[in-house]
């Protein structure tokens, strides 16, 4: 009995030298931005490291900092990498610049597969619908129909070897516009971090107000990167992201109506008490490059500033350590305050842009175009992805790549047409925009008549189609906020001194209505259906079954009266007269009908 | 259905259909018309209601009102619209929508006038708009509210009302959380054209005439629009305008949420500034003639085709669309900019709920009031019974021509069971032959009627046997006529840019060129029945197959109609009425009065005759100095009117003129034709 205590002691004491052993470790950043016209961005990332390969079946036995959840589906499905991304509203390029990270409307999930001898459909499927439950989304819908393999727009974001990486069969992409994302993708998702949302920066996760905001955005992404420089061993990365973009100037009440006046409580209508335990630092980077310090005076003072010159554009950050600054009782409050209120005027927008549209008007045929803006003075290579769901039927003939008119050759072209019910028809295309032009890429298409059965329940509202997506290297780091693919933190990303951005930017998605049956009346749709029938049945009928019999004008045909008597006559002589039997049977054969109705009669007379 | 099998019976309703052909004819006419007309009685038609749940109209608290004062707005307004004489201040406009902090946007455009028009010189234009992004949504879906801005120079009501209340809602709606679909917030300039050039950017649809410029900022498929003319507050009254493109109606929904939203707040709503009978009185005659008036006024617009305001160029790209006009009475309008503010507040939240577009209520429908309606299934009954007499009098052909038969027909009518069968192969045979030969019109006729097919099969069969030797008989008869009409109608659909061709050399105002260009061509078709006359040795007698020409012309016309009604009823409605009791009564006759009476008939229902009574009953309301005057003014109207549905059919792809050209003229030019045939 006496052992027990010592046992025990032993455990904790092995439990903790593992933990220490295994490296595993935790960031917990929040990078605000001011933008333009009264918008507030805040980007939260919480970054977990685990010191393992992705690939090694053995490392997801133990778990520390890293979600068992995630690691189950990771492991058994043999994921290489995941990114998916979960949000609500349009990202306004032409105002607020680039993202921290990117994303469409609705859901998007792109995963790369480990090199396996397993057909990857299969893996695909079981995968959306394992990852459905755990993030509460209808990721199940990722089927055939809305899953596509993109050749060249979606690289790996880790390390991987040239071979694999220039492999599409290990990849899948499929995108839901239509999902709605809200406080029930939060839970779970807050869920996988190592302190959830009880302490440290998530505490400021307020559904109420991250909800009420004019663009959210929910990013899970796992990759393998390099443990240190020489990258001979490669650890996993985990992160998690959460941007949200306020509109201040608008939302702010009484005295500070209009301006752009900021603060933690203001935002997200708490203070910060404390950082999460676990995590390695606890920081917040406030970007001034927009709205340097007379026009916009933080406080308190930043620990640091950082100034840093990346692709060429000087950008500066304020810094804040939050493990220093939540020891109070009150907690942490940042204020970003304004002295005068927001002026709306031009904003000059970002290097690269693009619009897409559904044109044309009817439902038997339409089109989308997308207008992409290059206000660079350097030609600017990029890929341009569309994937377009099968019932929306796009005429290859009709694709057209224009810049004012002239027509451009793309280097390279994949196009693989739909498929009916079981595959969407996707388009890739690489072409080169011109300095400071607008492009307009469009094509035609057919809208399809579906199934009754195929429709949704608001058949009336219109069908999506995904966000297209733009994938380009930019010379310039102007208005460009997110990571380098070599960083893994913000904290990282201060170093970047990289003169080439990657950029991948995401258009709007759009909403096309179908030729739809009117659902409403189907009671009306019955009954014309069965008097249709019963009007042609009967006649059909009639037609079909009488006989035509060629008969002498000269014969008087018999009245019905006639007939009568002669039948009641035949009845009661009816054995002993054959001959007039005979007759009657002749003449009565000249009508159908008259013949049933003596059937009829017989039958009667016999019951 | 024995109908179709049975030999017997259908030739039992062929007889009987002929025999009382005339009273048949009176009175189908009779009854449909008044049926018709008596649809403007309450018991009659139906309540309106909502057929779409998710519009919850007036459920929510409305809270607008305005943070600048109105009519500091308006003076400011003001003194812009004073300070350019010929432009309107768009300018302006734009700036305050910045200061809101919309994304706002100028959409240049050009408009090249057709028919040389102002000497084809090329007008710009600019509209502006705003986008307000709602935050709950991603852009896919989104809902005008338009104003068209008037200079100072134009002749229709100012409309400063509502482009004040447009920024004041515009600042109030960007400042509130609850939006999930975009609201574009337009201003055109002129007009309609303005209008169209807005909504073909928006779509990229590139017209010949209207080219408009590139859109930098757009939305999602719109959903709704409601276009405003309000005049600067003391509103007594709002006229809710539904009308639109080529006799286009809004969903009834819309209609219904705009009245509901308008009763909320106390605002009095009308239909072409006509009252609703009030509910006590509905069913008196008073009441009824009230509504009688409603509908009647709704289907004189509807029946121009003409949009009867900005709203109405929206339903082509199926956007349900409304204007909603504020009618100004100095001292006793009570309605201030502020309520008209909250009403239309009240139609953007409804509008926000929408799940859908609008599909549930009605989209073809004859309003006798703002409450009540008369759905499709109610008004094509009677409009059916009015065209049915076209069918019955076919019947009238098939007697006349029998008249002159033998008398041995008739004995061998009834014996003749084998022959007829036998016959029959022989006659389809030939008829598909001699219907091809034709024209699409009698080919049509054998899907459209087998009845009628039937009786013209057997009036010919009978002509083929029965040789007369007088009487002329054959499609090849009445084939110059035919052509001839058709050849009137091309010359009468291309002719407005050769007689606009012809003008400009001639130093000729466009407008007096069409004019008179289109007054040479019609009378030179009243002429035509002499020139295609049979140029003969002995005599230039017009003959030809009469009853032929007649049946083709009664099953296009009967044809026209109907599928003339499933678009645009009224205009259906009132061609039938003015064109069925002519059709069926024109015939060749001997007696010179009723040959004489029936041409001034056919003269009455003329298309120049139609048109020139249109255009004086729509001057009617104005003041024009007796009746010389309001003849006078007509005859300008007409004029005026005329080159304006030419320009609407360039501009807007209005088909009034074609349906006039194609389908009216030549209708009833083989008519005028019959009247000038020689009896026999």
């Amino acid at each position: 009995m006496a052992t027990k205590p010592a046992v025990y002691v032993v455990l904790i004491f092995c439990g903790a030298l593992y933990g220490v052993l295994s490296d595993d470790a935790f960031y917990e950043e929040l990078f605000i931005k001011s933008l333009e016209k009264g918008n507030v961005l805040s980007h939260f990332q919480f970054t977990t490291f685990w010191n393992s390969s992705i690939s090694d079946p053995e490392t997801f036995k133990h778990y520390r900092l890293f979600p068992k959840a995630l690691g189950d589906v990771l492991s058994k499905y043999k994921v290489q990498e995941l990114h998916l991304s979960q949000t609500q509203g349009l990202w306004n390029y032409d105002l607020w610049g680039y993202p921290p990270e990117d994303a469409p409307p609705g859901v998007e999930l792109w995963v790369w597969f480990q090199p396996q001898n397993v057909n990857y459909d299969q893996l695909w499927a079981e995968l959306v619908n394992a990852l459905s439950g755990l993030f509460c989304a209808s990721l199940n819908f990722m089927d055939s129909k809305a899953t596509t393999i993109p050749r060249w727009s979606f690289r790996p974001a880790g390390i991987a070897s040239e071979y694999y990486s220039f492999d599409s069969r290990f990849m899948r992409y499929s995108a839901l516009p239509k999902e709605i994302v809200c406080t029930e993708n939060l839970t779970p998702w807050g869920k996988l971090l190592p302190c959830e949302t009880q302490v440290g920066l998530s505490t400021l996760f307020n559904a109420v107000k991250l909800y009420d905001s004019s663009f959210h955005s929910l990013g899970l992404h796992v990759r393998p990167v390099c443990q240190d420089h020489d990258c001979t061993l490669t650890s996993v990365e985990l992160k998690q992201s959460l941007s949200v973009v306020f509109n201040t100037a608008q939302s702010n009440k009484g005295r500070y109506s209009g301006y752009q006046n900021w603060s933690f409580r203001t935002l997200f209508d708490r203070n910060l008490y404390d950082t999460c335990p676990m995590s390695t630092y606890s920081k917040v980077y406030v970007d001034t490059t927009l709205h340097p310090p007379p026009k916009m005076e933080l406080s308190p003072q930043p620990d640091e500033i950082i100034v840093i010159n990346r692709g060429g554009s000087k950008h500066t950050y304020g810094v804040y350590d939050l493990k220093q600054h939540t020891n109070e009782k009150e907690g942490f409050n940042l204020y970003g305050t304004y002295a005068t209120t927001v002026q709306y005027g031009d904003v000059k927008p970002p290097p690269l842009y693009a619009h897409r549209y559904v044109t044309g008007y009817g439902l038997e045929r339409g089109g989308i175009s997308c207008t992409i803006y290059n206000n660079l003075d350097t030609n600017l290579t990029v890929i341009y992805m569309e994937t377009i769901p099968w019932y929306l039927r796009v005429y290859f003939s009709s694709i057209r790549i224009e810049t004012y008119g002239i027509a451009v050759k793309p280097y390279k072209t994949h196009f693989v047409p739909s498929k009916d019910r079981s595959q969407p028809s996707q388009l890739e295309l690489v072409f080169r925009l011109r300095p400071n032009s607008v492009t307009e890429i469009s094509m035609e298409l057919d809208r399809a008549f579906l199934k009754w059965t195929e429709y949704p329940p608001d058949a009336n509202h219109g069908f999506y189609v995904n966000s297209a997506v733009i994938s380009t290297m930019l010379p310039t780091g102007e208005q460009y906020t997110a990571l380098p693919q070599n960083a893994s933190t913000i904290g990282d990303s201060l170093s970047d001194g990289s003169s080439k951005v990657f950029l991948r930017l995401h258009t709007e998605s759009l909403l096309v209505s179908l030729p739809t049956p009117d659902f409403s009346m189907p009671y009306n749709v019955i009954c014309l259906a069965c008097t249709v029938v019963a009007i042609a049945f009967g006649s059909l009928h009639n037609l079909t079954t009488r006989r035509f019999v060629a008969i002498d004008p000269e014969k008087r045909r018999a009245n019905p009266l006639q007939k009568l008597k002669t039948l009641f006559s035949r009845k009661k002589s009816e054995n002993a007269n054959d001959v007039t039997d005979k007759n009657d049977k002749k003449t009565d054969e000249d009508n159908d009908d008259d013949k049933n109705d003596d059937k009829v009669e017989n039958e009667k007379k016999k019951t | 259905m024995g109908l179709l099998s049975n030999p017997q019976s259908r030739q039992k309703l062929v007889d009987a259909v002929t025999k009382y052909n005339n009273i048949l004819c009176a009175l189908c006419y009779v009854v449909g018309v008044v049926w018709f007309l008596a649809l403007a009685y309450p018991p009659l038609n139906a309540r309106t209601y909502f057929s779409e749940n998710a519009l919850l109209p007036g459920v929510v608290h409305s809270g607008f009102s305005f943070d600048d004062v109105p009519e500091e707005f308006i003076s400011e307004f003001k003194e812009e619209l004073k300070k350019e004489k010929r432009n309107v201040p768009r300018n302006w406009v734009y700036e305050r929508f910045r200061e809101i902090g919309l994304e706002t946007y100028i959409q240049n455009y050009t408009v090249k006038y057709p028919l040389h028009l102002v000497r084809g010189q090329i007008v710009p234009g600019q509209n502006v708009y705003s986008i307000l992004r709602a935050r709950r949504s991603a852009s896919t879906e989104a809902v005008v509210l338009s104003v068209p801005i008037r200079s100072k120079s134009s002749d229709l009501p100012p409309t400063y009302g509502g482009i004040v209340l447009m920024l004041g809602l515009a600042k109030y709606f960007s400042r509130q959380p609850y939006w999930s679909k975009d609201i574009i917030f337009l201003v055109t300039d002129h007009e309609q054209i303005g209008m169209q050039a807005w909504l073909d950017g928006y779509h990229h649809v590139y017209s010949e005439y209207i080219r408009p410029g590139d859109m930098p900022g757009k939305s999602g498929p719109i959903q709704a629009a409601i276009n405003l003319e309000i005049p600067s507050g003391n509103i007594k009254y709002f006229n809710v305008k539904i009308e639109g493109l080529n006799g286009q109606l809004p969903n009834l929904d819309l209609v219904n949420l705009v009245v509901r939203l308008c009763q909320k707040h106390d605002a009095e709503i009308m239909l072409h500034n006509n009252k609703d009978a009030p509910h006590w009185s509905a069913e008196t005659v008073a009441g009824y003639q009230q509504s009688l008036k409603t509908m009647i006024k709704m289907m004189w617009a509807q029946a121009s085709g003409l949009p009867s305001g900005n709203h109405g160029l929206f339903h082509r790209y199926h956007i349900e669309a409304i204007t909603l006009e504020g009618i100004r009475k100095k001292k006793s309008g009570q309605i201030s900019l502020v309520t008209t503010g909250r009403i239309i507040e009240g139609i953007y939240r409804s509008l926000n709920n929408l799940l859908e577009r609008f599909h549930q209520s009605f989209f073809f429908y004859i309003l006798p009031g703002t409450q009540r309606y008369v759905s499709i299934g109610l008004y094509m009954i009677p409009f059916a019974i009015i065209s049915i007499a076209l069918w019955v009098s076919l019947g009238q052909e098939e007697k006349s021509s029998k008249k002159s038969d033998d008398v041995k027909n008739k004995s061998d009518d009834t014996s003749v069971v084998k022959d007829k069968a036998d016959d029959k192969d022989k006659t389809t045979d030939k008829d598909k032959a001699t219907t091809k030969d034709t024209e699409g019109d009698s080919s049509e006729a054998v899907s459209g009627d087998k009845l009628n097919v039937d009786s013209l099969n057997k009036l010919m069969d009978e002509e083929d046997d029965f040789d007369m030797e007088d009487k002329p008989q054959g499609v090849l008869t009445i084939l110059p006529l035919l052509l001839s009409s058709c050849i009137m109608a091309i010359l009468c659909y291309t002719g407005p840019d050769i007689l606009a061709g012809m003008a400009v050399p001639f130093k000729m105002n466009i407008e007096d060129g069409l004019f008179y260009g289109f007054l040479a061509l019609f009378t030179a078709s009243l002429l035509f029945p002499r020139m295609v006359a049979r140029r003969t040795a002995e005599d230039n007698r017009l003959l030809f197959d009469w009853a032929l020409l007649k049946t083709i012309t009664l099953i296009f016309q009967s044809l026209v109609l109907f599928s003339l009604a499933l678009l645009n009823i009224s205009l259906a409605f009132f061609l039938a009425v003015l064109f069925v009791p002519v059709s069926v009564i024109v015939h060749p006759s001997k007696n010179k009065l009723s040959r004489w009476s029936q041409k001034f008939l056919l003269l009455l229902i003329s298309p120049l005759s139609i048109l020139f009574t249109a255009a004086i009953i729509s001057i009617m309301d104005k003041d024009n100095g007796g009746i010389l005057g309001l003849l006078y003014n007509g005859w300008s109207t007409l004029s005026h009117g005329l080159l304006l549905s030419m320009v609407d059919k360039y501009f807007f792809g209005s088909w009034l003129f074609a349906l006039f050209s194609f389908a009216v003229l030549p209708n009833w030019l083989t008519l005028w034709g019959i009247s000038f045939c020689e009896a026999v």
